[in-house]
């Protein structure tokens, strides 16, 4: 039998092989293998325009085509990269940047401080997903030719970070406003697309630009982006050789990988956690919410371990209480365990507050298992909490949670990139995840005085702010989700990125 | 037959008119807030609702649905507000994907399940027994299944066939053969069978007929009888099932597509569907419907041909 299937095989390949259709080597025009490195992602972009260009799995993308003025490191640090430095005024309300004089768009544009100008103006005008990082912008302006000034209606506190993100992503000031930019990037960037070899929202490929003015952040001839809607379909190209590296979120597919002998990298800092969302801290929905005592008893019914493990399959030990995450000042190791499953302490503090029980209503969503559901049901059920799950559409999960619809919601939620960020997010009475616009005095005073402070005083004041979120219960965080990124180390090396869910492009490198 | 044509077309426009304009209504009714999920999470209630404006949402749902249809009449479908690509671009792209699948399932579907059907009822005995076996274990073999385990056998224990991806016939016949070898196999099983039963029922009624022993009575030759004129005479059922396979397929290679990651029209309209991408689901929907519309009036007339009272019906 087995000689029956080895014959049919060797068939096969032997006819299509006469008929030309062997996979081939890839080498270059001179002969010399080419190095292709070629990445599956399960998201493609939405937009290749610096203004509009998401966060999370679309830096990769984005970082392809375009340099940043900053460079952040896989550790954290910032270095050069289109500015050669960055100062601020007294005030921290002035940025002043001296360019490179030595760097070119992929249109044959000259990178100076008049495209600079031009991309601030472009990318704070606009309506972009990350458009906040330049919150404030009130002159933009080229005082000289390779330097320009920036100032702001308030100092931001994570500037630094943001030109090493999108606000620092420059495209040729020729591209900017027109509609092609959307789908076809120029950029300064080490890679340039191929449009013929690019399917949108499928297959985006990027050659090597000749004259890229950094060579070191350009180890491959050519970068190619696969896309997948199917996990499984990502997995199988990994164990196919189609695809060097891919995100996976499922713990089959983790599994899967391992099995087949593919490395996978976890990060050394999580990036979002897993938890339960009290919106209505002052109870004009559900009054009893409004006692900071029964929020509390929630955080101590809830079993985490059990949860994570047993629900989820996630067994990694990640328990924790905070919303900032491991890799940011505000986080400290003392509060990751400030609560666990204790049941009586649950009942004391809901018989101090009061209340015999209440009925919290959660939305559900197809991220969510049935045993998570069953799981939070059972432990509220505990301390006379009647859960009811309502079904929501999947479309409409976030919009009706942001809209103020739902008292409490359980949800994933991103703890990255800076703790300003995740305040600017999650804290102030302003923002998405403060739909019913909780406010707090103490709070307030501490999240106003950040931007006028040194980076110690920043410091001090983000763990502040974390001890107040955990007191308050605002946010329980449960566990932290896991994040999983497979490299077939044969064909490439990578390190992660601090804070980031997927590695920076420059992160690559072909395998030794 | 210029009147049963005319008649056919006239239909058919009344549908490509209508099925969009039902998937409109759909779509919006039951639309969420999609300035949100494009802009993600964490944006503000001010950048959700400028983008709404400017998607045009803020106008009523007639205005919406007029300026779509007027522009789609002009030949603009717009542009996707998730991915910012022209929609007749995503349409140009993923069209051939899903047609290579669909087209040539069904020509291979159409030859395997002719001959198994045709020599099932005319042979039967073990044969026709055979056939029956092999038919309900199609039915019960699920697609995706099968499809993974191609893809493990083939692209990946034996690395003869790509395990994802698509490859257009401009990137040579080759490429292209190999890309669709593996989701075509996953897609043919189950049209085979379930056309090669209607074949294998239509053809036994035909030689059950009265003409048909006259014939043999006759001397004609065991040829030229069924490829005369029992096949023409099963032809017409045989016909409509594959038209309705290959309609059917055009949906049904969903699950082929996110499988092996096919950029194809299933593919996007499920993606699209679920987003709220309004401009890319109509334009799907749109020539999916153009595709129905021509591959029905190419079955009526193929049943015209086949069966000549049909035209007047």
């Amino acid at each position: 039998m087995a000689r029956w299937k080895t014959a049919g095989i060797v068939l096969l390949a032997g006819a299509l092989t006469v008929t030309g259709c062997s996979g081939g080597g890839d080498t270059g025009p001179s002969g010399d293998a080419e190095s292709v490195l070629s990445i599956g992602s399960t998201t493609a972009p939405q937009s290749w325009d610096p203004a509009d260009i998401g966060d999370a799995n679309y830096k990769p993308y984005a970082q392809a085509s375009y340099d940043t003025l900053i460079l952040r490191q896989p550790d954290g640090e910032y270095a050069p990269m289109l500015a050669k430095t960055w100062s601020f005024s007294d005030d921290n309300r002035t940025v002043t940047l001296e360019l490179r004089d030595d760097v070119t768009f992929s249109d044959g544009e000259e990178f100076n401080a008049e495209a600079v100008v031009a991309n601030f103006e472009h990318f704070s005008s606009g309506t972009g997903p990350l458009s906040t990082q330049l919150a404030g912008l009130e002159s933009a302006e080229a005082t000289g030719e390779f330097t320009v000034t920036a100032t702001f209606a308030e100092p931001i506190p994570d500037l630094v970070y943001n030109l090493s993100d999108a606000a620092g992503r420059m495209a040729s000031p020729a591209s900017l406003g027109s509609d092609s930019l959307a789908t076809v990037p120029v950029g300064s960037g080490p890679y340039v697309m191929s449009e013929a070899d690019t399917v949108q929202g499928s297959v985006y490929t990027l050659t090597a630009r000749e004259d890229y003015w950094n060579p070191e952040l350009q180890e491959f001839d050519e970068v190619e982006f696969r896309v997948f809607e199917d996990e499984s379909a990502l997995l199988n190209a990994l164990r196919s050789g189609q695809i060097d590296a891919g995100n996976l979120t499922n713990p089959d597919s983790v599994q899967n990988a391992t099995a087949a002998g593919y490395t996978i990298l976890k990060p050394e800092a999580h990036i979002s956690w897993f938890g339960l969302i009290l919106f209505d801290r002052d109870g004009t929905m559900v009054p009893e919410l409004a006692d900071p005592l029964v929020r509390e008893a929630l955080a101590w019914a809830i079993d985490r371990e059990t949860l994570a493990s047993v629900t989820l399959g996630i067994d990694d030990g990640s328990i924790d209480t905070q919303m900032f995450n491991e890799g940011s000042p505000a986080w400290s190791s003392e509060l990751a365990g400030t609560y666990h499953y204790d049941v009586d302490k649950a009942k004391a503090l809901m018989a101090e507050a009061g209340v015999d029980g209440f009925t919290l209503t959660l939305p559900a969503s197809g991220l969510f298992t049935q045993g998570m559901m069953t799981g939070v049901q059972n432990n509220l059920a505990e301390i006379g909490v009647d859960v009811v799950w309502e079904d929501v559409p999947a479309q409409a999960f976030i919009s009706d949670m942001l809209g103020g619809t739902y008292a409490a919601s359980v949800m994933v939620l991103g703890a990255v990139p800076t703790d300003w960020s995740v305040v600017q997010n999650y804290l102030t009475p302003t923002s998405a995840w403060n739909p019913l616009g909780t406010t707090n005095d103490e709070l307030q005073a501490l999240i106003d005085a950040i931007p006028g402070q040194n980076d110690t005083e920043r410091e001090a004041s983000y763990r502040d702010i974390n001890q107040f979120v955990i007191d308050n219960n605002w946010f329980q965080p449960w566990f932290w989700a896991e994040e999983n990124f497979a490299v077939n180390e044969d064909a490439v090396q990578v390190e992660l990125q601090l804070q980031q869910n997927v590695p920076s492009i420059y992160n690559y490198s072909p395998a030794v | 037959m210029l009147t049963f044509l005319a008649k056919r077309i006239l239909s058919g426009l009344v549908l490509i008119a209508l099925i969009p304009s039902l998937a409109f209504v759909l779509m919006r009714a039951g639309s969420s807030d999609v300035a949100r999920q494009i802009l993600g999470q964490t944006a503000s209630e001010e950048q959700v609702a400028a983008r709404a404006a400017a998607l045009g949402l803020d106008r009523p749902l007639v205005s919406q649905y007029l300026d779509w249809a007027g522009r789609a009449l002009r030949g603009d479908l717009g542009v996707s507000w998730f991915t910012n690509e022209p929609v007749a671009q995503a349409m140009a792209t993923r069209v051939p994907a899903t047609l290579s699948l669909v087209i040539v399932t069904t020509i291979i579907a159409a030859v395997i399940a002719v001959a198994l059907g045709l020599a099932a009822a005319y042979y039967k005995g073990w044969l026709d027994r055979v056939l029956q076996v092999l038919s309900i274990a199609g039915f019960a073999l699920p697609g995706f299944w099968l499809a993974l385990m191609l893809v493990v056998w083939l692209a990946i224990d034996n690395p003869i066939f790509p395990a994802t991806g698509y490859a257009s016939i401009s990137d040579g016949i080759g490429a292209w053969a190999r890309s669709i070898t593996l989701p075509v196999t996953a897609l043919a099983v189950g049209a085979v069978t379930a056309t090669a039963q209607q074949v294998r029922g239509a053809v036994r009624d035909v030689l059950q007929q009265d003409w048909v022993r006259t014939l043999r009575a006759r001397g004609i030759s065991r040829g030229s009888l069924i490829f005369k004129h029992v096949l023409r005479s099963a032809g017409v059922a045989g016909l409509t099932v594959l038209g309705l396979q290959f309609i059917g397929l055009l949906g049904g290679a969903v699950f082929v597509e996110r499988l092996f990651a096919i950029p194809g029209m299933g593919q996007v309209l499920v993606t699209s569907t679920a987003q709220g991408d309004l401009p890319l689901v109509l334009g799907v929907v749109l020539v999916t419907t153009l595709i129905v519309v021509i591959v029905n009036l190419v079955i009526d007339l193929g049943v015209g041909f086949f069966n000549p009272k049909a035209r007047l019906s």
